[in-house]
């Protein structure tokens, strides 16, 4: 058993001395009003300094990285957001009505909102920030919105989305960054300032954007749900190397962070209190069948047996996680619990697949990655057990997409899926004919006949998850794609920060407190 | 007049030489850029690339215009003052080198000031005691700190002050202008490992120097005069034998302003090394230039400074001087490692 | 002498015991680059998940890495691939360096500038962004970074070897066999390549351990790692992301880079320190080791003076560090107002005796016993020169001695004014302002015969001439009313005329202030001419001594006839000698 004074852990040492007591709101770091007054104005206060990371850019229609969602929706709203299982609820709007045929959908919006430039948020300001998502010849979120064929504002707050397919996926597209709402005043004005200043309406302001260093916020009165936010500053700082984040919540320049696996048990031998935060970023290999050796479907199916998922997961997040062979992670609507584990590792029928496909018992296979240490390298001794002949195959980060996605010239990548907003959206990425993470460009005819029922199914139906759980289920038997595990959020936080929200898709910090 | 036409020729062949290497560089990124196989476009639409809205941010990034094109544009808006804006960020790059830049030039204005007192003093305190404990002692941990892997020492640094001891934080930064008291906090540790290199480069070469120079037989007409050995050293001796040193000094700014990356990835501080870095991995072409050319400008600065100070310290320095009883020296040839601060 | 020295210098540099601890351990590093696989206790590339991140223990020796490696064995396997990069980063380098560095010499003045402009460019990129954008572009391999690493010490290899061949294009024995007709080319290979070698070795050394450190700075990054084939930089970049596991695990690999990065410097070192010039001091050279004798060595004993300046008795001088005694018991006098000569060839023992005598001794030189003790009017100025530390001896030299030397404007800082020196040795011995102190330097200056001495004050010692320098060194030593003059060789560097000019002034200067002068020379003209006794040396004793009159007419040592002779004052037939003397100007 280790004890304090152990080698073990020596960064998370000094459990003892001082932990939890002065690790708060110690006084690193740039915040303004470090108040430990709990009790001040209705129970606001304190300051949370989140180790997370920070935007691309604060204009979500030009932000390049999926998981700047997270940041973008401290300072800004959508029409809707998701509850913790994922599934659609109100926010700016207070409800929405679908046509009978599903090409048309109208939101009701809230009224008497404001952005935090002071100026209305009214179905006007809505309808003009959607279509620049739409529209805006930079607009990185425009492709999540082709079904959208207009949005015209009825009044001060209605607005209405005319669609060209139907497709009761609206809602739940419009909760993350795809559906943010900007103050049309402020992009009209000046559209390159967004990148560095915002203006939303969201839980928080942001009051100073240093790049690459930090962000202050302040609590936005004007925010809809203003009253379950209990944090009156927020400070956000890019995070380190995984070797020094204990360090940094010890000693306070932080009280919430995210940290990797690795680096649980040091955080609880800190003092610290781990959340394990289920998210929809899974871990996947893209398998191109459509070239040698993975044409072949035998080769494939001992790609899959061959893969030892739980080794994989801990030794990537050392065990926090879920095996996964399903793109969803369970809690989600579109998990099929009866899939079960249909690829459970299994070395001689892997072996036995091989010497009945057409490339013999050793084919060879190149491990494409930008970043081969760890679990390529696992996954190639794995493939190797078997009798693949495994190489790994490096590539610049940069040249990724390229020969990945565009160019689909790799056998083998490893590659990670960070899911959409829209079910539906998701398995177009990952298995349509278009899809990204299908190199193989293979057309699941079953598959997309079962993805338009979907579409045509209002959200709230009862029919709607048994489809797409249908879907989950055919994708699952016939496409190639091998996932892994999921990748959890793991959030370490000082003694003083309540329980974090457990959502599954964005992190919130709704009734979040610090004392 | 001779002399005018004589500085003139200096400046020119002084400015030259980065001219030409901001014009090699620049165009060398955009070639590589065009011949490598990367796709900054598809690079920044990730999973949500399709044919059409590559095809658009091509367009929008100027991607789809022939290189040579694309280069004499960015060149000619460049001498204009506009620097483009990133392809991943859309951040004014002027903007983000206009943020980052303070933060390499405070850090490296305290590591330089750390090494040449660390290290100035190191050094002569060594030669003053030549052959004893000290002038061991210290030739001994310039060696060390030459063989180190460099960022050990930002580890070891790290370890002990941020972590066992809890006096500095481990990362982070607050400019200077901001909160001076603040920005010590940050910039101590990363000061300090940034320093350590070019203390002990300079240590040595001081030393070194100052050993030859004691030996000069105007050391001895000092003596002779009964001049004390504080008002030889320090009004004689170090005017004279500080060039190499200084050279030594010159060498370390570009390193230290251009091109901290292991600093600044250890210790989170948001400079241009860590921008430039992450703009090579993405390929983010704008933002790379930009850095080139900061980097170069600094170089640039640097060395007339430098060679001005040299010039003004040393006015014999073209002439030389004729001493007899001076032991032969060889001055190391100063092999850029170039660890942290590189 | 130099043939000897370059054929030995690697011998000679294997002496010292660090080179051939150096030599021990890179041997030892090559054996494990080549057999490190085969000696290594277990499979690098084994994994083990239920194993991983273990501490030291019987099995692992090192431990075990994130995948449960034995780390030992990945330490041991990849000092091949660290070291075949390292050598194709130095080689890459070498090749780029090495030739353009050498044409650049002779292939005219456009390619040298050209090249010049080339290398200069490369020194000023910041290696870490070239090795990514290199690796960037080119993809992430070993190989990829470490032609940019290669890339970047091209240009040092570049500046040395031209450096090198520069320096050695222009000696005589090259010009002369250029001369007689051989080709570049064999000019090349006979002369210059022997003398390029060491210098290249050294660079190389050193520039292999760079390139090692290098790649860890790289691999701290992300660049140049290969998985899973090891390397110590890789195996460094893998350790610091478990850190909180295995606070001690990037030790190993950076105590190994650290510890050949280390032996290639110290045997670059070692090389080049034996190789460097060999100066040994002249006087610790030429001082014979005469047999010890407790007898006072001073001829007829000291001969007493009316009112002493200074007294020395039983003046004994050890040198090279006390094993070597080179002043074997002196003793003399100097009176008020009394010129002596102290004469002797080179290796006799006098300056050594002079620089007792002002407490300049060179270091390893001692005084071992003996009196020097400077006297005046009453016994409270007298003062025991023996027991004075810097500081006392900062009171004496410049005020109560003054001091001159052979080679006038090096003992002069060459970067400042001459005036302002002069006006620093004033300030330094007296409470006068600045411009009183101006004055009285501008007034010694014209006092020692400086014709113009506000123009002269101005000037830095290399624009004045060897008799101007001496004047002001003169000046400088007077302007403290000093009761001893010392003038070390003072003319010895001038020419016949100058000289006789300046030893008049010395004269002058005797009899206008009743300063003593102590003359110390090799020259028994000068001694003839200005001396009123006379003291030869020879092998650490004063082997004659008496008024110069009848020293130099009739010496009674054979010592003493050497140095007529070598004066040339000798001259059959004493008459003639004496109208020489008489003749002399006064």
């Amino acid at each position: 058993m280790d004890t304090r004074l152990s080698r073990r852990g020596v960064l998370g040492i000094a459990a003892g001395i001082g932990a939890g007591s002065a690790l708060t709101l110690a006084g690193c770091g740039a915040s303004s009003s470090d108040s430990a007054d709990a009790s001040a104005a209705g129970g606001v206060g304190g300051t949370l300094k989140w180790g997370w990371d920070l935007p691309t850019s604060w204009d979500p229609i030009k932000s390049s990285a999926g998981w700047d969602v997270h940041v973008l929706s401290l300072v800004y709203a959508g029409l809707t957001q998701e509850d913790p299982a994922g599934n659609a609820i109100p926010a700016l709007a207070s409800a929405w009505q679908y046509n009978t045929a599903g090409t048309e959908v109208t939101f009701t919006l809230r009224s008497g909102l404001k952005f935090s430039d002071g100026t209305a948020l009214d179905a006007t300001a809505v309808a003009k920030s959607l279509n620049r998502s739409r529209t805006d010849s930079g607009s990185l979120v425009a492709s999540q919105l082709t079904t959208v064929s207009s949005v015209t504002a009825q009044g001060t707050d209605t607005v209405v989305l005319k669609l060209s397919t139907p497709n009761f996926q609206i809602p739940t597209l419009l909760a993350g960054k795809t559906g943010m709402i900007v103050s049309p005043t402020a992009f009209e004005a000046n559209a390159t300032g967004l990148s560095l200043k915002p203006v939303g309406a969201g839980p928080f302001q942001l009051t100073a954007y240093t790049e690459n260093a930090s962000a202050t916020l302040v609590r936005f009165p004007g925010f809809w749900n203003a009253a379950q936010i209990k944090i009156a500053n927020f400070d956000l700082y890019p995070l380190p190397d995984a070797s020094t984040v204990v360090a940094g919540l010890e000693s306070g320049q932080y009280n919430v962070a995210s940290i990797p696996g690795s680096e649980v048990s040091a955080a609880k031998e800190a003092g610290l209190t781990v959340q394990v935060i289920d998210s929809l970023v899974v871990a996947v290999l893209d398998v191109n069948d459509a070239i040698a050796p993975f044409d072949d479907d035998n080769v494939v199916l001992a790609l899959k047996y061959a893969v030892d998922r739980n080794a994989l997961l801990q030794t990537a997040q050392f065990g926090y996680g879920e095996v996964a062979y399903q793109p969803f992670p369970s809690g989600y609507v579109g998990y099929n619990e009866s899939i079960g584990s249909p690829y459970a590792t299994n070395v001689a029928k892997a072996k036995s697949l091989l010497a009945a496909s057409k490339y013999g018992a050793n084919p060879t296979v190149a491990i494409t990655t930008y970043a081969a240490a760890g679990v390529p390298e696992q996954l190639q001794s794995q493939l190797q057990a078997v009798g693949f002949n495994a190489t790994i195959k490096v590539i610049p980060e940069a040249q990724f997409t390229e020969l990945v996605y565009i160019q689909h010239s790799e056998q083998l990548s490893v590659d990670g899926f960070a899911g959409r907003d829209s079910a539906v959206q998701a398995f177009q990425v990952l298995f349509g004919a278009q899809g990204l993470l299908n190199p193989g460009r293979h057309a699941y005819p079953e598959l997309q006949a079962q993805l338009t029922q979907v579409n045509e199914t209002p959200l709230d139906s009862a029919k709607y998850p048994g489809l797409l759980q249908q879907a989950t289920a055919t994708a699952v038997a016939q496409a190639p794609n091998v996932f892994l595990y999921t990748e959890p959020r793991i959030l370490a936080r000082a003694s003083g920060v309540s329980a974090l929200p457990e959502d599954l898709i964005v992190q919130r910090f709704e009734g979040v407190t610090i004392s | 007049m001779n002399a005018l036409v004589g500085s003139l020729r200096a400046i020119v062949r002084l400015v030259s030489v980065p001219i030409t290497v901001f014009l090699i560089a620049t165009f060398g990124t955009y070639a590589l850029g065009a011949l490598g196989e990367s796709n900054p476009a598809a690079t920044v639409l990730g999973q949500d690339a399709t044919a059409s809205s590559i095809a658009q941010l091509n367009h929008e990034f100027g991607l789809d215009k022939p290189f040579l094109v694309q280069y004499f544009d960015w060149l000619g808006h460049a001498l204009s003052g506009n620097l483009g804006v990133s392809y991943f960020t859309s951040i004014p790059v002027a903007t983000s080198i206009g943020q980052a830049f303070p933060v390499d030039l405070s850090l490296a204005i305290l590591a330089l000031t750390i090494a040449v007192v660390l290290g100035g003093g190191a050094g002569i305190i060594a030669a003053l005691r030549q052959g004893g404990w000290f002038d061991r002692a210290v030739s001994a941990v310039c060696a060390g700190l030459a063989t180190v892997p460099p960022f050990l020492v930002g580890i070891t640094l790290i370890v002990l002050f941020a972590v066992t001891f809890r006096l500095l934080p481990s990362g982070g930064y607050v400019p200077f202008t901001q909160n001076p008291g603040q920005w010590l906090r940050f910039a101590l540790l990363p000061s300090l490992a940034l320093s350590a290199e070019g203390a002990a480069a300079i240590a040595r070469q001081l030393r070194t120097s100052l050993v030859g120079a004691l030996q000069d037989n105007y050391v001895l007409g000092a003596a002779a005069r009964g001049l004390s050995v504080r008002r030889t050293l320090f009004r004689h001796v170090l005017r004279n034998a500080a060039g190499p040193a200084l050279t030594v000094l010159g060498v370390q700014i570009p390193l230290l302003i251009g091109g901290a990356v292991v600093a600044e990835k250890m210790f989170a501080l948001p400079g241009v090394a860590q921008l430039a870095l992450q703009a090579g991995e993405e390929r983010d072409v704008p933002v790379i230039q930009g850095a080139l050319l900061v980097t170069i400008v600094v170089v640039l600065v640097s060395n007339i400074v430098v060679n001005a100070v040299l010039f003004r310290i040393t006015p014999q320095a073209r002439r030389g001087t004729r001493s007899t009883r001076r032991r032969a020296t060889t001055v190391k040839p100063v092999v850029p490692v170039g660890g942290v601060a590189a | 002498m130099s043939a000897r020295r370059r054929q030995g210098t690697l011998r000679r540099a294997l002496g010292l015991t660090s080179a051939r601890i150096a030599l021990a351990i890179i041997l030892l590093i090559v054996v494990l680059a080549i057999f490190g696989g085969v000696l290594a206790p277990q499979n690098p590339l084994t994994q083990n998940t239920n194993a991983v991140l273990q501490g030291p223990s019987g099995a692992h020796w090192l431990g075990t890495d994130y995948l449960g490696r034995d780390v030992l064995s990945r330490l041991m396997a990849g000092t091949g691939r660290s070291v075949v990069g390292a050598l194709e980063a130095v080689g890459i380098g070498l090749l780029l360096g090495v030739l353009p560095g050498l044409a650049s010499l002779w292939l005219g003045r456009t390619y040298e500038w050209i090249s010049l402009r080339i290398v200069d460019a490369f020194m000023t990129l910041p290696y870490v962004v070239f090795a990514v954008a290199v690796t960037g572009f080119f993809g992430n391999s070993l190989t990829a970074a470490m032609t940019a690493v290669g890339v970047l010490i091209a240009p040092l290899y570049f500046r040395i070897t031209r450096a090198a061949a520069l320096g050695l294009t222009r000696t005589q024995y090259v010009e002369a066999a250029e001369l007689f007709g051989s080709s570049r080319l064999r000019v090349l290979r006979t002369h210059l390549w022997s003398k390029i070698l060491p210098t290249l070795a050294v660079t190389t050394a050193q520039a292999l351990a760079a390139a090692l450190l290098i790649v860890s700075s790289l691999a701290f990054l992300g660049l140049g790692v290969e998985p899973p084939l090891p390397t110590w930089g890789e195996l460094l970049s893998s350790d610091l992301d478990y850190l909180a596991q295995q606070p001690w695990a990037p030790l190993f690999p950076g105590l190994l880079i650290m510890l050949v990065a280390g032996a290639l410097n110290a045997f670059a070192d070692a090389i080049r320190d034996t190789g460097a010039a060999q100066d040994v001091d002249a006087e610790i050279a030429d001082a014979e080791a005469a047999p010890e004798s407790d007898e006072p060595s001073s001829v007829g004993g000291i001969a007493p003076v009316a009112e002493p300046v200074l007294r020395v008795e039983g003046l004994r001088v050890t040198v090279n560090r006390g094993r070597t005694e080179a002043v074997h018991g002196v003793s003399f006098e100097v009176g008020r107002g009394e010129i002596v000569g102290l004469v002797g060839e080179s290796g006799s023992g006098k300056t050594l005796t002079c620089r007792a005598v002002t407490g300049l001794l060179a270091p390893g030189c001692e005084r071992s016993s003996g009196t020097v003790e400077l006297l005046g009017e009453d016994e409270t100025a007298s003062v025991d020169l023996a027991t004075l530390d810097r500081a006392g001896w900062n009171k004496i030299r410049g005020q109560r001695i003054g001091i001159v030397f052979q080679d006038p404007a090096s003992y002069l800082n060459p970067s400042i004014q001459v005036g302002k020196q002069a006006v620093e040795a004033i300030r330094v011995h007296s409470a006068l302002s600045r411009s009183a102190a101006k004055r009285r330097a501008i007034e010694l200056f014209a006092s020692v015969g400086l014709r113009e001495p506000e123009t002269v004050y101005r000037q830095y010692p290399h624009e004045l001439s060897g008799g101007m320098a001496q004047r002001v060194l003169i000046a400088i030593a007077i302007s403290g009313d000093p009761d001893l003059l010392i003038a070390d060789e003072a003319t010895s560097a001038l020419d016949v005329l100058v000289q006789a000019e300046v030893l008049d002034l010395l004269r002058g200067l005797v009899r206008d202030r009743g300063l003593a002068l102590l003359l110390v020379t090799h020259d028994l003209a000068v001694v003839a001419e200005l001396c009123d006794r006379v003291l030869v040396c020879d092998r650490g004793r004063i082997v004659e001594q008496g008024p110069a009159t009848s020293v130099v007419t009739a010496p009674t040592q054979p010592q003493t006839r050497r140095l007529l002779d070598a004066a040339r004052v000798w001259q059959p037939g004493f008459d003639d000698v004496e109208t020489e003397l008489v003749g002399a100007d006064s």
